[in-house]
């Protein structure tokens, strides 16, 4: 047996000095090698590890996939009790584990669930201690489009880590893991305010050159019906009835209150001429006169 | 004397490769240009290394495996930009991408070997306690956010003003 199928086990005896001879700009991506390596043994399996990352769509989506085995490995290597015991939690927070939460941390916006983000130790070890099936893949079937009919990860309590095949949904229904608080998500630029401020800059920039332009030229840029702010084009509105056309909208109807009433009685016009009277709405002298008097 | 070891098979590889392999590895690559290509004649390259290391009772430990793996694989990247496939991601994302790939090839050689597992968890909790993981981390997180900021700039670009037919044809003749 070679050296690389004793596997994890040869390793172990160089894990201090892994990439002692990595040329230098390869060693950090030969350690997350080595630690995908032994996350993917102890836990996920090189078919579910597989899976996910032929199905991950693009390098960004590819190294999530690469993120989420590490923290699964980590923090089941933690939580040794097993994940998935109620215990496991609390052992992870207290073997100190760092903590690493999965989702929408970073990336356009949304659209990649995918990333890796410090987060709280004991909520992650939380997560881990109470996800069915296990929440650290569960972004990557809503995010990077697994097949339909993937490869989920359940943990049994009682049982372990075991993979089985089941479909996206469910991965993405039992995704009980929030998306960490530690690096907010980053919204997509077109929603975000700088490129909000840009784009109505530019829009108007763009008709104030237009306005610009047209006056160096000498003409004026021409408004609703062709008429100008300084009244040039009136005349060509008048000649060719375009002034005279309706408008599109309708004017509005008066409300109930103000509608004709029926005609007063006797006794409401002598009440209403001794109200207009009393505030000098009304002068008798001016040829008004209450119903029935001579003015 | 390991610094040795190391350069000599770096050596070998590169003999391996532009030498004694080299009609059937660019056959292979001129086929199928893909991470998936060079991942499998990387693994059976330094699969070949380590049982012939093994058969002479020197194995050879991990850092030298992988120095030799990352240096084959520079020399099948060098390859494939010189034939011109493309590399949607990068050189970079092209390499990186391998590696994992072999990774993946390798963890298949071991997977369900109860002992194996176990061991697996013992080391990570070392690697979690000598600062490796948190390092790993750091790493990954900074390769996507890199490559999130390279698409938002491509994002970007999509919107610039197309250039005017009629210049662009001038441009084009002044630079024939």
């Amino acid at each position: 047996m070679s050296i690389l199928k004793k596997g994890v086990k040869a390793i172990k005896k160089v894990a201090k000095k892994a990439v002692g001879f990595v040329k230098k700009y390869w060693k950090q991506i030969a350690l997350v090698a080595l630690i995908v390596f032994t996350a993917g043994v102890a836990t996920l399996g090189a078919g579910a590890f597989s899976a996910a990352w032929t199905g991950a769509a693009g390098f960004s989506a590819k190294m999530g996939v690469v993120g989420s085995t590490m923290w699964t490995g980590v923090t089941a290597a933690a939580g040794s009790l097993g994940i998935g015991g109620g215990a496991s939690g609390t052992v992870a927070a207290q073997a100190g584990v760092t903590g690493y939460g999965l989702g929408a941390g970073m990336g356009l916006g949304n659209s990649f669930g995918l990333g890796v983000a410090g987060a709280n130790a004991s909520a992650a070890a939380t997560a881990a201690a109470t996800a069915t099936p296990l929440a650290g893949i569960s972004p990557l079937a809503s995010s990077v489009g697994l097949p339909a009919n993937g490869v989920g990860i359940a943990v049994n309590p009682a049982t372990g880590l075991s993979v089985a095949p089941t479909t996206a949904k469910t991965f993405a229904a039992a995704n009980t893991m929030a998306p960490s608080a530690a690096v907010p998500a980053k919204a997509g630029f077109f929603s975000s305010d700088l490129a909000k401020s840009a784009l109505i800059t530019t829009g108007g920039n763009m008709i104030s050159g237009y306005a610009a332009g047209k006056a160096a030229e000498g003409e004026d840029p021409k408004g609703f019906w062709g008429v100008d702010l300084s009244g040039k084009g009136q005349d060509v509105a008048f000649n060719s009835g375009l002034m005279n056309q309706q408008p599109a909208f309708s004017a509005p109807q008066a409300p109930q209150d103000f509608a004709p009433q029926a005609p007063m009685s006797p006794q409401q016009q002598m009440e209403m001429f001794r109200y207009q009277q009393q505030y000098g709405l009304m002068n008798p002298q001016n040829g008004y006169a209450a119903p029935g008097v001579p003015a | 004397m390991s610094q040795e070891l190391v350069d000599s098979l770096n050596k070998q590889v590169e003999q391996y490769i532009h030498g004694t392999a080299r009609e059937e590895i660019l056959a292979q690559l001129e086929q199928n240009p893909t991470t998936d290509t060079m991942a499998q004649i990387v693994h059976d390259l330094i699969m070949g290394l380590a049982e012939t290391a093994n058969s002479r009772g020197a194995p050879v430990e991990l850092d030298i495996i992988l120095a030799v793996a990352t240096e084959a694989i520079d020399i099948l990247a060098e390859i494939i930009e010189a034939m011109g496939a493309p590399e949607p991601e990068g050189p970079d994302a092209l390499r990186e991408e391998t590696l994992v790939k072999i990774v993946i090839l390798h963890m298949e050689s071991v997977q369900d070997d109860p002992e194996e597992k176990a061991a697996a968890m013992e080391m990570l909790q070392e690697l979690t306690a000598d600062g490796s993981v948190d390092e790993a981390m750091g790493y990954v997180q900074k390769r996507t956010q890199m490559t999130a900021e390279q698409m938002r700039a491509q994002g970007e670009g999509m919107v610039a003003p197309k250039m005017n037919p009629l210049s662009e044809g001038v441009q084009k003749g002044l630079m024939q």
